[in-house]
Order: structure tokens, then C-alpha cells, then sequence
């Protein structure tokens, strides 16, 4: 009981030593003046000032983070128009890419592929227009994720439900006479396929990127119908080797909502 | 075969028995383009085949699809001995 008396008078006295030093380091000082109201009272005002030791300015310091989700970009093929206006076929297409740490990005592609072939030493022609779409996903191999430029490596899978029209001369019977054609119109296909592909992208002007892509493209299941097999499929290209090429110039516009996160406000004494 | 009968007929000869064989293969036509560089070639489908007796046992379509793999398409069975 005595110890406990005397442990709460100690910490009282730790306190009031610790006020006292407080009160006289923080130097106040005291100011008293005596006014008159309007009633003829007199009313005396004390005023205490207090004067802090000393002033330690903080400071800001700008920290980078990487947050995960940095937005979605918009993003449009300049290749498959061009492609389309010098050459028998090309694609019109566009993409929506989701930014991840600066380091994935889901991709999701759509577009719309034509060809109109014909050759000039057999006269068959080929007719197609179709749209097409592939999912899939960018990696970006930089080791620094934060700048603004991007090597990527990625995957797709394509897919695309097309009609196309096979057009040539007759062949003829020379043993038994007679002939058969081989136009067909509106043969229905479909064609899964995947990609890999190789790609940079680097800043232009504020949101504004550009970037290009060479893609290797392999069918997964074509079909084929009994009369034909596909010439050009929409989005994968021609079926004249096994592996098809492929190569998309893009103009991107970044809405990286995650770019002002990427700076961590940190104050330090 | 024929691009546009719809049945053909072999006769075979055999020089050893006074009777021949008749084969009648009934199929369907069409034309082929594989692509438009490689020109157009003429399938066919079998639907039936039958023969005489004189030396064949029996006849059996052994694949339907005759194209450019090169596929055995029938098989015939004779009684006796080819010399």
C-alpha cells in the first residue's frame, strides 16, 4: 500500500517537473492591459505569447511506386491499310489494352479482314470479307517498368467465322467428255489460330505512343469445306505455308490513369 | 473416272476363263481448288460399287475419298490365283 502511495506521488512529481520545464523552455510571455467598455466597467485583458525553441522544416520527397492497375490504352493498326491498298488483301483493325504494373497488359483485339486474289496463270479468284478477334496478353521485358518506352513479348489466340467465294474456268473431261466447274459461293469456315509475337512501343507526345509488332501466326483447326480450303483467312493471313507472318504498326493512345500513383509524397524531418 | 457420269463401268478380261467381270462404280464428282496458285483438281466420292462373279469373290469400297493422297479406295477379292 505505502509503495503503491508512494509510486503515484513520484509519477506526479515526474510530471509537474516535466510542465515546469515545458513552461519555461517554451518561454511565454505575458502581456496584461485594462480597457473601458462602453458602460464605463473596466475589463482587464491578459494576452500570453509563446515562443516554440525552434522551427525544423519538413521535406517532400517524390518516391517511385509501382501501382497495380495503370489504366487501358486505345490503340489502331496504321499496317492493314496500307497492306490493304497495295496489296490482294490487309485487315482494319483496333485494340484494347489493359495496363497491369507496368508489366502485363491483357490485350483484346478486333478488325475486319478482306481479300479479293484472283491468279494470274490459273484465273481462280478468291473472295472473303470477314471480321475477326484475338485475346491475349503482353509482357513487358524492360527491367525499368516505369519509363515510358516498352519491349514486349506476347501470346494470342485468333479466331474468325467467314464466308468466301472460290471463282475459275471449267475443267474439262478429255476421256469421257463433259466438264465441272469449280465456282462455289458462300463456303462457310472457321478458323482458330495462335500467335506469337515481338513488339516495341515508345512515347510520341503526351498520351500518344507508337509501336510495332512482327507476329508468327500457326492454325489451330481450319475448316475446310469439300469443294475448297480457305486461301486467306481474316486476321490470320494466307494459308500458303504453314506459318503465317504477320506485323501491325499502331498508333496508341495511353490513358494511364496510374501515371501521377507511380510518384509516393513521402515527408521527412 | 468420269467427271460428270455418275457411274462408271470396268470390264476385266481374263485370258485363262471365257467369262468377264463387270465392275460398276456409282459416285459423285466435284472440283477441287486447294489454292488459287495450284489450279483446280477433279474429286470424287464413292457411293456403291458391285461386280460379277466369273473370278471376283466379292468388291468393298475400302475408302470413299478419292483425291490426290493417294488413297487405296477398293478392294477386290478374286477366287483363284493371278499367273
Amino acid at each position: 500500500m505505502v509503495m503503491r502511495i508512494s509510486k503515484y506521488i513520484l509519477t506526479a512529481l515526474q510530471n509537474s517537473i516535466l510542465f515546469l520545464l515545458l513552461f519555461f523552455l517554451a518561454q511565454p510571455s505575458r502581456a496584461q492591459e485594462i480597457i473601458t467598455d462602453e458602460n464605463n466597467d473596466t475589463i482587464s485583458i491578459t494576452t500570453d505569447t509563446i515562443t516554440l525553441p525552434q522551427y525544423v522544416p519538413v521535406t517532400l520527397v517524390e518516391e517511385p511506386t509501382n501501382k497495380f492497375f495503370q489504366g487501358f490504352s486505345l490503340s489502331a493498326d496504321l499496317f492493314g491499310p496500307v497492306q490493304t491498298m497495295t496489296t490482294d488483301y490487309g485487315t482494319l483493325e483496333a485494340a484494347l489494352t489493359v495496363n497491369l504494373k507496368n508489366t502485363y497488359f491483357p490485350v483484346f483485339e478486333a478488325g475486319y479482314g478482306q481479300c479479293d486474289h484472283t491468279d494470274e496463270n490459273t484465273s481462280i479468284s478468291y473472295k472473303t470479307k470477314a471480321p475477326f478477334f484475338r485475346a491475349g496478353i503482353n509482357v513487358n521485358m524492360l527491367k525499368n517498368k516505369l519509363q515510358e518506352n516498352r519491349l514486349f513479348l506476347g501470346v494470342r489466340y485468333g479466331f474468325s467465322s467467314f464466308n468466301y467465294d472460290v471463282e475459275g474456268p471449267d475443267i474439262h473431261d478429255d476421256i469421257w467428255g463433259g466438264s465441272s466447274s469449280p465456282n462455289h459461293n458462300d463456303i462457310s469456315s472457321t478458323c482458330h489460330w495462335g500467335e506469337i509475337l515481338l513488339g516495341v512501343q515508345v512515347k510520341i507526345w503526351k498520351y500518344f505512343h507508337m509501336g510495332w509488332s512482327v507476329r508468327m501466326k500457326r492454325t489451330l483447326s481450319v475448316g475446310e469445306s469439300e469443294y475448297s480450303k480457305p486461301y486467306y483467312i481474316p486476321g490470320y493471313g494466307t494459308t500458303i505455308n504453314s506459318t503465317s507472318w504477320g506485323a501491325s504498326y499502331n498508333l496508341i493512345f495511353d490513358l494511364n490513369f496510374g501515371k501521377k500513383k507511380n510518384i509516393k509524397v513521402i515527408p521527412t524531418i | 473416272m468420269s467427271f460428270s457420269n455418275e457411274a462408271d463401268t470396268l470390264i476385266f478380261n481374263y485370258s485363262s476363263i471365257s467369262r468377264n467381270d463387270t465392275i460398276i462404280v456409282k459416285h459423285k464428282s466435284f472440283t477441287f481448288v486447294d489454292l488459287p496458285e495450284c489450279g483446280s483438281y477433279q474429286f470424287h466420292e464413292l457411293n456403291n460399287v458391285t461386280s460379277t462373279d466369273a473370278a471376283i469373290n466379292h468388291i468393298e469400297i475400302y475408302n470413299p475419298k478419292v483425291n490426290y493422297n493417294g488413297n487405296e479406295n477398293i478392294k477386290i477379292y478374286f477366287n483363284g490365283i493371278a499367273e
